[in-house]
């Protein structure tokens, strides 16, 4: 790459200026306050947009009382042409010169996200330039001063390594993300293999075989039992026939006892027809009862009179003077007599009706208790009448039912009587067949369940190994996921080791030739990594602080390591030194003219300075004379 | 950086890499070529396109998908 051109306008000192170059050595020759530093400012800044004087303002750098100032450079890279304009307000402008044309088009103009793509194209990389391409003045000491942090940043920079870091940095998170998705399936790995339980298959297995052959021995007996249908309703038709059974029995019995002696119900009924006859006629007994008693208690009453009338006749009779006691009368005995004869017949008559009176009532009175007794049985009777409808009616429902389960019985197991009666002797063998089925049964639907509840564990072991093994797989995944990411991440440190020691070896290799061209050899063993970018000195085995150089020799080495470090990284082709011979004893001046013609042989070199031994140094240079005040253009 | 290993990166990635999984008995027993070659994918694509547009997760899908071959 050669610079062609410096245009500036509203820059620094200059209003409307511009600077042709041409290859080789371009000096640009003035005093103090002429605008020297100013055109390597220019330079620095149209190829990076940033001043080469850290901490300097952008707006700082226009033209005093200019709102805006820019700098532009013309440079040819391989055979096309460019114009590279920046404002100090970030604007930004590329160029480049049409084929067989002198016009100019335009590439892009915009701000500076447009760096990146001067970068990635021309490789102006502001630390490239400031570290390799650009020496300003003052830049030795304050490289040396500069803190290691710093310097790193800066090798950093240089070698492409912050952009690998900051793919490095994206790797590491990624890992960071596969190390916890990890652990949480490691986790869940750990849960699963707690609750996993021993497997049932085994256990299935031996309780199929034995339900197989439980149900083999069911069936046989089904055949034994001449039965094809279900087993449950057999037996619960059997139990229903067995206590249907009971209860006829029971109520056959109730009858019988209902009836106490009477051969049937209609025997009953004509009974109580008798004596519902016998009692209708017996209607008056009570009345008849009644009269006689009070026939009784009168004759009673006539007999008690007669007897005292008696007395009182047989007192006259008997009395001592023959006078009445009470009206002390005379007393007529034959007289008295004779109504006493009449008074004891009557009450004699009295007696013998009260006699036969009684007797009538006595007689009356067993037949009213006779009559009695026979409405208590008609009552009983009548009762027991009920009690036989009921119980003729709950004999007739439960033989129906009985003769129902008799039949179905008889359908499925037709050794069962499906008479009334008792269960006879021939139905013992069919019943303990059933009995055996029923046993059989039991076991067989216990087995069903177990056999059940081991399948549904079996189901969810199944389940549990399943997601086991898709959880494996994912484990399996996650750890490839993750070592890929460490690998990425070893591969981006191996990279920049890789980086270093292809472009700082060669580095250290070049400071040793330019060392040597310059007639420095007593610096060896030069380190660029280990003190980043800080050549390391190791003179004669003892580590040598570069700040206890003397300037001179501080100045030569520096030059020489930029130099080597342009090199390295691809040199740009062309130098820019602000002022190298300042503060140069006579003897290093010369050696700094020297160093200059011979980069100048390889490279294109532009230099700064207002020493006429400079000058007259470097006679064949393309001399640019500054003036304290720029002229117009 | 040299405008040669500029273009060269991807490729001295790649040999790093190739170099890590012969050495290293970690990744060798694990990882495959596909995973390599997600890794080297991953790499070129966050250089190319700069991490301020590559996200942490278009790289995990990019080499997680690669592992779930």
């Amino acid at each position: 790459m050669r610079l062609e051109r410096i245009i500036l306008k509203s820059f620094g000192c200059f209003d409307r200026r511009y600077f042709d170059l041409s290859d080789g050595v371009n000096l640009i020759f003035g005093p103090n306050f002429s605008g020297k530093s100013t055109l390597v400012n220019a330079i620095f800044f149209a190829l990076t947009g940033k001043p080469i004087i850290p901490k300097v303002g952008l707006t700082a750098m226009a033209q005093s009382g200019a709102s805006s100032g820019t700098a532009g450079i013309n440079f040819r890279n391989g055979e096309q042409s460019y114009q590279l304009f920046r404002s100090t307000q970030g604007q930004v402008q590329l160029r480049q010169k049409e084929e067989n044309d002198e016009k100019w088009r335009i590439l892009f103009t915009g701000k500076r996200s447009a760096d990146e793509d001067l970068r990635k194209q021309f490789h102006f990389s502001y630390h490239h330039l400031a570290a390799a391409t650009f020496l300003r003045e003052g830049e030795i000491f304050e490289f040396l001063a500069r803190q290691p942090a710093d310097r790193r940043d800066v090798l950093n920079s240089l070698l492409g390594i912050d952009r690998l870091m900051e793919v490095r940095q994206r790797f590491i998170e990624g890992r960071r993300v596969a190390k916890r998705e990890e652990k949480r399936i490691q986790d869940h790995q750990r849960s699963m293999r707690v609750t996993t339980v021993k497997n049932h298959r085994e256990e299935i297995e031996r309780v199929e075989t034995e339900l197989k052959g439980l149900e083999s021995e069911y069936e046989l007996l089904s055949g034994k039992a001449g039965e094809s249908g279900d087993t449950v309703l057999v037996t619960e038709l059997t139990q229903a026939h067995e206590r249907f059974q009971k209860e006829i029995d029971g109520l056959i019995q109730e009858r019988a006892s209902a009836l106490s002696g009477f051969t049937d119900v209609n025997h009953l009924q004509t009974s109580i027809k008798e004596i519902e006859a016998a009692t209708a006629s017996a209607g008056g007994l009570d009345k008849q009862r009644d009269e006689l008693i009070q026939g009784v208690g009168s004759l009673n009453s006539q007999i008690q009179t007669l007897t005292a009338e008696c007395e009182t006749l047989c007192q006259l009779i008997d009395s001592d003077h023959g006078h009445c006691p009470t009206c002390h009368q005379p007393v007529q005995q034959k007289i008295i007599a004779g109504i006493l004869a009449k008074k004891e017949s009557a009450r004699a008559t009295s007696q013998k009706e009260l006699e036969a009176q009684q007797k009538t009532l006595d007689e009356q009175t067993a037949n009213i208790n006779a009559l009695r007794g026979l409405k208590q049985r008609h009552q009983l009777m009548q009762g027991k009448v009920v009690q036989l409808e009921r119980i003729e009616k709950q004999l007739a429902k439960l033989q129906r039912d009985f003769d129902g389960v008799a039949s179905r019985l008889g359908a499925l197991q037709p050794t069962i009587p499906q008479q009334t009666g008792a269960v006879s002797d021939e139905a013992a063998d069919p019943a303990q067949i059933a009995e055996q089925r029923r046993q059989l049964k039991y076991r067989i639907d216990s087995l069903r369940r177990r056999l059940v509840g081991l399948n549904k564990e079996e189901a969810v072991i199944a389940h549990k190994l399943e997601e086991l093994q898709r959880t494996q797989h994912q484990a399996n995944q996650i750890l490839r996921t993750r070592l890929s990411f460490e690998l990425a991440c070893d591969g981006v440190e191996k990279t920049i080791a890789s980086l270093q020691q292809t472009i700082l070896q060669p580095a250290e290799k070049q400071i040793q030739r330019w060392l040597e061209r310059m007639d420095l050899t007593r610096f060896s063993q030069i380190d660029l990594k280990s003190q980043h970018l800080l050549p390391s000195l190791n003179v004669e085995g003892s580590e040598r602080n570069l700040l206890l150089l003397s300037g001179s020799e501080k100045m030569m080495l520096y030059l020489c390591f930029k130099a080597a470090l342009s090199e390295a990284l691809g040199a740009l082709g062309f130098f820019v030194f602000d002022d190298p011979t300042l503060h140069l004893d006579p003897d290093r001046r010369s050696a700094m003219i020297d160093f200059i013609q011979r980069l100048a042989e390889e490279h294109q070199v532009i230099v700064t300075s207002n020493d006429p031994e400079v000058r007259a140094g470097l006679p064949d240079a393309h001399l640019i004379e500054t003036v304290p005040h720029t002229s117009h253009m | 950086m040299p405008s040669t290993l500029e273009n060269e990166l991807g490729e001295i990635y790649e040999r790093e890499v190739e170099k890590l999984i012969e050495s290293e008995s970690k990744y060798q027993s694990v990882l495959g070529a596909s995973e390599v070659s997600a890794v080297v994918q991953a790499f070129r694509f966050a250089l190319e396109h700069g991490v301020d547009k590559v996200t942490v997760q278009m790289l995990y899908d990019m080499i997680d998908d690669s592992s779930g071959d």
